[in-house]
């Protein structure tokens, strides 16, 4: 997977570069908007994070000037501004996803993930399995070693979540954004106490935990 | 809904734009009648300038008359002779069945030789100071004596005769009188005429002149509602109105360009507060991912990403709240249901009141919707709740409601939580205001702050009302 970064702040580009690459992603890197409208036209890439504010082009018009070449590489937009019209705008222009800085690097990663996967066509699994946890999204059927859960709507919409991105880390915000569809997190911790409830309900009386905290970034749900 | 009616005097106030309900405090009502005071005082100066001068007029016609007389009648009585019969004849023939007039032939001591009939006249009396004056050799002498019985007084004239004799005419002056009634009573209406004329024409030049201030008010209370694009439009063409409102124009604009670059300083702070922030953040977060450092390392990575968010939505939400106190575009307008989004959030909030052991009751009903920006709403009821939530102790409860009235919508927040001191109170909604003075609590005392400023955005409002250790009532007032 191939993806290109337009990015100006160094140091940010620098971190998420290093993070993709530590993630199994070859990634290039544009430093202005006019590099990387030339990267993107020249080279086929899976994906491309392209940033609002560059020096030379800015991100928007980069971006509509890719869609009037026809050429539709998957676009996550990265902004400081956090407006419901700058995202309106991002989208409407042709970018397929849209993050407001600051975001945590997991959120970007599992953003790149879902975009590749729609941009793949690759259908969602109506079945998900990690490990002895099964979940079956027709019948709502959750199944840790063979034995029947019962789990309350949400909880179940969280389980789904964390299962899709098994073994990847995803953020509060993440969850706050899938899960309840909302776009800021109270103050209080609302999801450490849903994931509680989860974990109380899937992780007991067995002997290896699937859901883990990694504290600052967030949950991670794996099979060890 | 018993709960929400208990609650309604609460918010028995009048929470939109102060109008003025009093007609007479109008400054319109003022002029108006300050122009018809002037108007009446000057007419009234005007009435009584022509009355004096009417009534001048006719005296002196009523002097000239009598000294005429007194001509007449002083040869007659010298040709004829003082002593003869004749004069006494002339003397009643002048005055006969007239009851307007008198007349007497004095001697020089007042004593009366010859007079007319006086059953009309009995108190008319002989002024000895005017009989000194004719002795002294004056030609005539005027008075005005009223005589007893008779509604009118008598002007009275004093002339010399022949042989020191001196002849007295008294004149009623009833007919100048009665002219100066008629003219006092047509006076009256005349004056009420012009008293509502002048009350509706000054009515109509104080409402027209004022017109325009009402626009300038008009404006302003748009602009308070952070409406800022609006400025004033005036039909009048070059005076002090007009004056007014190109002046009040100019200083919108200059305001309005200064809170735009207020604004986008802030916004750029934010930007450049962001930017390091976030790198802290990421690199905070690749330590944690890599699996060389030890625990401590990654204990204080996630510390420091812990206090990273902190700021982040610290300024966020300052962000937030300075957005909605400039108020709300129509664009950003849609139909919210507010029902839908207190019962997610209550939804939302469930875990932690379990784990309080606080009952969470929901007595709004079902669809409410009213036109406003969703996100800020949204935030508006999720940190009422929280707010409540965090202050009421294991074993309380916690009660929505809402009421539609005609034009508006209560959202009413009980709880029966540790409540806020009166000292407190006043300053619940500002911003950074926490009443743990020791700051220990979770939080930055904002999320009062942002929901009272997108109550403001949507024209609202939202009350308090608490007792120290019973609870607390938040009350969102919104415009339907």
């Amino acid at each position: 997977m191939r993806l290109l970064l337009v990015e100006d702040d160094l140091k940010t580009a620098s971190f998420i570069i290093d993070g993709l690459k530590e993630a199994g992603f070859a990634v290039d890197h544009a430093a202005d908007g006019e590099d990387g409208l030339y990267m993107a036209i020249h080279e086929p890439y899976d994906a491309a994070i392209i940033d609002c504010m560059l020096p030379k082009l800015d991100g928007l018009t980069l971006i509509s000037r890719l869609r009037n070449r026809k050429i539709n590489t998957p676009v996550i937009m990265l902004s400081a501004k956090k407006s419901v019209e700058e995202r309106i705008k991002g989208l409407e222009i042709g970018s397929d996803d849209y993050l407001t800085k600051p975001f945590s690097f997991s959120e970007l990663l599992a953003r790149v993930y879902a975009l590749i996967r729609r941009a793949t066509g690759e259908k969602e699994a109506t079945r998900l399995e990690v490990g002895d946890l099964s979940l079956d999204l027709n019948k709502k059927e959750v199944l840790r070693a063979g034995k029947r859960i019962e789990l309350q709507p949400k909880e179940l919409s969280l389980l789904e979540y964390l299962m899709r991105n098994a073994g990847r880390v995803v953020s509060k915000t993440m969850i706050m954004e899938h899960v309840w569809n909302y776009d800021f997190s109270p103050m209080t911790n609302v999801v450490e106490a849903r994931i509680c409830i989860l974990r109380e309900k899937i992780d007991t009386d067995v002997n290896h935990k699937l859901i883990h905290t990694i504290r600052g970034a967030g949950y991670v749900l794996k099979d060890h | 809904m018993s709960i929400t009616n208990s609650y309604t005097r609460f918010v028995e106030r009048d929470m939109f734009s102060k109008t003025i309900n009093k007609f007479w405090h109008t400054l319109a009502f003022k002029l108006t009648l300050q122009y018809a005071l002037i108007f009446i005082v000057s007419l009234f100066g005007a009435f009584c300038v022509f009355y004096i001068i009417v009534s001048n007029t006719l005296q002196r016609d009523i002097d000239d008359d009598l000294l005429e007389e007194l001509r007449e009648v002083s040869d007659t009585i010298d040709f004829l002779g003082i002593d003869s019969t004749g004069a006494v004849k002339q003397v009643k023939w002048e005055t006969e069945e007239r009851d307007e007039m008198f007349l007497r032939v004095l001697d020089r001591t007042g004593k009366v030789l010859i007079t007319s009939d006086m059953t009309y006249w009995k108190t008319a009396g002989i002024n000895t100071q005017s009989l000194n004056q004719i002795n002294a050799g004056k030609s005539h002498v005027f008075e005005t004596q009223a005589i007893q019985g008779r509604q009118h007084e008598v002007r009275v004239l004093y002339g010399p005769m022949a042989a020191g004799k001196i002849i007295q005419i008294g004149v009623t002056l009833e007919e100048k009188d009665e002219f100066l009634n008629i003219i006092k009573i047509a006076i009256a209406p005349i004056i009420i005429l012009f008293l509502l004329i002048s009350t509706m024409i000054g009515w109509f030049m104080a409402r027209n002149a004022l017109s325009d201030v009402e626009k300038v008010t008009k404006t302003a209370q748009d602009i308070s509602h952070g409406n800022f694009n609006r400025r004033v439009q005036t039909k009048s063409k070059n005076d002090e109105i007009r004056l007014l409102a190109e002046n009040f124009n100019r200083m919108l604009d200059h305001i309005h360009e200064l809170m735009n670059g207020l604004k986008e300083l802030t916004d750029n702070i934010a930007h450049d507060l962001k930017t390091p922030i976030t790198r802290m953040r990421m690199a905070s977060e690749s330590i944690i991912v890599k699996a060389e450092c030890n625990e401590e390392c990654q204990n204080l990575a996630a510390n420091n990403i812990e206090e990273c968010d902190n700021l982040l939505q610290m300024i966020d939400t300052m962000l937030m709240i300075s957005k909605e106190e400039s108020g709300i575009s129509e664009k950003v307008k849609e139909a919210v249901n507010l029902s839908q989004i207190i019962k997610n959030a209550l939804e939302l909030f469930s875990p932690i009141a379990d784990e309080k052991k606080i009952q969470c009751l929901n007595q709004v009903p079902d669809n409410v919707v009213i036109m406003g920006d969703y996100h800020g709403l949204h935030r508006m009821i999720i940190n009422l709740l929280e707010n409540a939530i965090k202050y009421t102790n294991a074993g309380g409860s916690i009660t929505v409601a809402a009421l539609v009235e005609s034009n508006i919508v209560k959202i009413i927040f009980h709880d029966t939580g540790i409540g806020i001191s009166e000292e407190d109170l006043p300053h619940i909604f500002e911003r950074l205001y926490r009443c743990d003075k020791s700051r220990n609590q979770q939080g930055f005392g904002l999320g009062l702050s942002l929901a009272r400023a997108v109550a403001k955005a949507h024209l609202g409002d939202i009350t308090v009302t608490s007792q120290p250790g019973k609870g607390s009532t938040f009350t969102v007032l919104l415009p339907l």
